[in-house]
């Protein structure tokens, strides 16, 4: 992607989010009633993925008294341009938003095309070194958005956006009707939409999940998801299956323990098999999160199910919650077993956490010196592990059995549900915690970050450097 | 909290910060006198990891020159510093803060 040109993003999918916080900003400011458009400017950072360009727009520059004319429809002034290329915060970019009356995705009207593409396209690509990004409000919350791209000498050509994705305690996806068309649930699926109906089917089948971490909870929750009707998926993990593994991983065959077959590939094998959906497509990325093809790869999505236990890897998708807005879906098991190897106690819990909720820090889910200790690579020294109290060690011992593993992978997909649909009588309000003795689910109904929680603050930053 | 914001407190609050290479990083290095404890008065140097990731999550364990308890005890042990070194492994769990990082740093070698 060297320069923005048009020709570079020819197989790059476009997109854009923004928190819900801001979004109701917006619409309070745009919505002038049935007969009166507005416009704001505003400025966004681009996350980027292995195959996904994100616009994270962050921060709003609203207009002043004599900024824009405004006739029902609205236009902006050369002063108000003005002040916002000279306001304009190192490292970004400069977004047009404005409203339409209707409903649905928004197309452009000849004198929208000549304010983005003549009057804005150049001054903002030549001043931000960024791209043009226009977004339109439709009446009932679509958003539609593209990018202005240099297709020559004072040339600049429109790319359409795929998706707009508002992220607060709901991800609210807006779909470009082509390029994200919403497709008929299948005859397999009738059971499924019989429940959660049509349209909340079609924003899970659009809504691009990444499931990071393959084995035990994260192969049940590949099944769940292709089976229910999600259209895309990728699949993250860099280990092979194991011996151990098979009394947990769902899809594996001792022949993969023996040839040593990548998880990602055993979890593709069983999405390929058992999708409902007319158009399926699940990448299987054989890298870490910590590898860059791993990271990138887990920015092309919408939402993340976190399926790893490792401090480090979990930090780094606390982060990728706030600073990129995805969401993320943690689920964690702790079983407590004697010295003698009898089981004391086993709880497990399951959260989402991203913009609105509280992060893994505050929900107490993470300990900021275990991602220290993991990073540094202390947690696979031996030695060091000896040294641990005996607390600590139970904490990192990762016992698992594949009940609890169902159980935790139901409640994860339970809560993407009802994350992407907002619906919470299927995904419940709060983070669950399940005490498999007596049998009993705590819910902790909307926990906040604390007041001097750091992650909060990196909120829509779409700083790259989460892992070096 | 990034290390460039622990770096700025630090030398607003004047102390001479240098980096030195060790294992497969790098560490922050700057001298500090000991402000309680059975070192306390001491000059003594401290150590930690750098990492230019956003956010910084700073190692909690601090490195120090020279070994400030016998080693092996309150839980120290070698640093990949050198022999001179000891890591003296303890937690930090608070949100990281310059002020508060540094507290934990005249904290851990204060309590010896």
């Amino acid at each position: 992607m060297n320069g923005y040109q048009l020709a570079d993003f020819e197989n790059v999918e476009l997109s854009v989010a923004f928190t819900s916080a801001l979004d109701d900003q917006l619409v309070g400011h745009l919505y002038k009633g049935p007969h009166q458009e507005d416009l704001t400017f505003a400025y966004w950072k681009p996350s980027c993925g292995a195959m996904r360009f994100t616009a994270i727009v962050s921060q709003l520059n609203l207009p002043q008294e004599g900024d824009r004319i405004l006739q029902g429809n609205v236009a902006f002034t050369e002063p108000y341009l003005g002040r916002v290329l000279a306001e304009r915060p190192a490292e970004c970019g400069v977004a047009l938003l404005h409203s339409h009356l209707g409903p649905g995705w928004q197309g452009m009207s000849d004198d929208d095309v000549v304010a983005e593409k003549e009057r804005l396209a150049g001054a903002v690509a030549s001043t931000s070194g960024l791209p043009l990004l226009g977004l339109t409000w439709g009446t009932d919350g679509t958003w539609s958005a593209r990018f202005w791209l240099r297709a020559g000498r004072h040339n600049y050509e429109r790319k359409w956006v795929s998706t707009v994705r508002s992220v607060g305690r709901r991800v609210a996806m807006s779909f470009h009707p082509k390029l994200r068309p919403p497709s008929s649930p299948s005859e397999a699926q009738v059971a499924t939409v019989s429940v959660w109906g049509q349209g909340a089917q079609q924003d899970l089948a659009r809504t691009h999940v990444g499931i990071v971490g393959n084995g035990s909870v994260g192969s049940i929750i590949a099944e769940a998801l292709s089976r229910t009707g999600v259209e895309r998926i990728t699949l993250i993990d860099a280990d092979k299956i194991e011996e151990r593994n098979l009394d947990r991983t769902l899809g594996a065959l001792r022949a993969d323990a023996i040839e040593g077959t990548r998880k990602v590939a055993v979890s593709k094998r069983l999405v390929d098999q058992t999708h409902t959906s007319t158009s399926f497509l699940a990448r299987a990325v054989p890298h870490s999160l910590l590898e860059a093809p791993g990271l990138s790869a887990a920015l092309d999505c919408d939402v993340l199910m976190c399926c790893v236990d490792r401090p480090w890897p979990r930090h780094v998708l606390n982060v990728i919650a706030y600073a990129h807005l995805i969401p993320v879906i943690d689920g964690g098991i702790l079983a407590r077993v004697s010295e003698s190897g009898r089981l004391l106690h086993v709880d497990w819990r399951i959260h989402t956490v991203g913009p609105g909720r509280a992060c893994l820090y505050c929900l107490d889910a993470i300990r900021r010196s275990d991602v220290a200790l993991d990073r540094d690579g202390k947690l696979d020294d031996p030695d060091y592990v000896k040294g641990l109290s005996a607390a600590d060690r139970e904490r990192y011992g990762r016992r698992n059995v594949f009940a609890f593993s169902l159980s935790v992978a139901s409640h994860q997909v339970l809560q993407l549900v009802g994350v992407v649909t907002g619906n919470v009588r299927i995904g419940g309000d709060g983070a669950q915690t399940y005490h498999a003795y007596p049998g009993v689910m705590d819910v902790e109904s909307r926990p906040a970050c604390l007041d001097e929680c750091d992650i909060v603050p990196l909120t829509a930053n779409a700083h790259p450097n989460i892992i070096s | 909290m990034v290390i460039q914001d622990f770096e700025r407190y630090m030398q607003a609050a004047g102390y001479e910060l240098r980096t030195v290479p060790a294992g497969s990083g790098s560490y922050l290095l700057l001298t500090v006198l000991v402000p309680s404890g059975s070192n306390k008065g001491r000059s003594c140097e401290v150590a930690v990891k750098r990492s230019d990731a956003n956010p910084w999550v700073p190692e909690s364990a601090v490195h120090v020159k020279p070994h400030l308890v016998p080693m092996g005890q309150r839980s120290s042990q070698g640093s990949e510093l050198g022999a001179e070194w000891q890591y003296l492994s303890r937690r930090f769990e608070r949100p990281p803060t310059p002020k508060a990082f540094f507290a934990h740093l005249l904290t851990v070698i204060g309590e010896l």
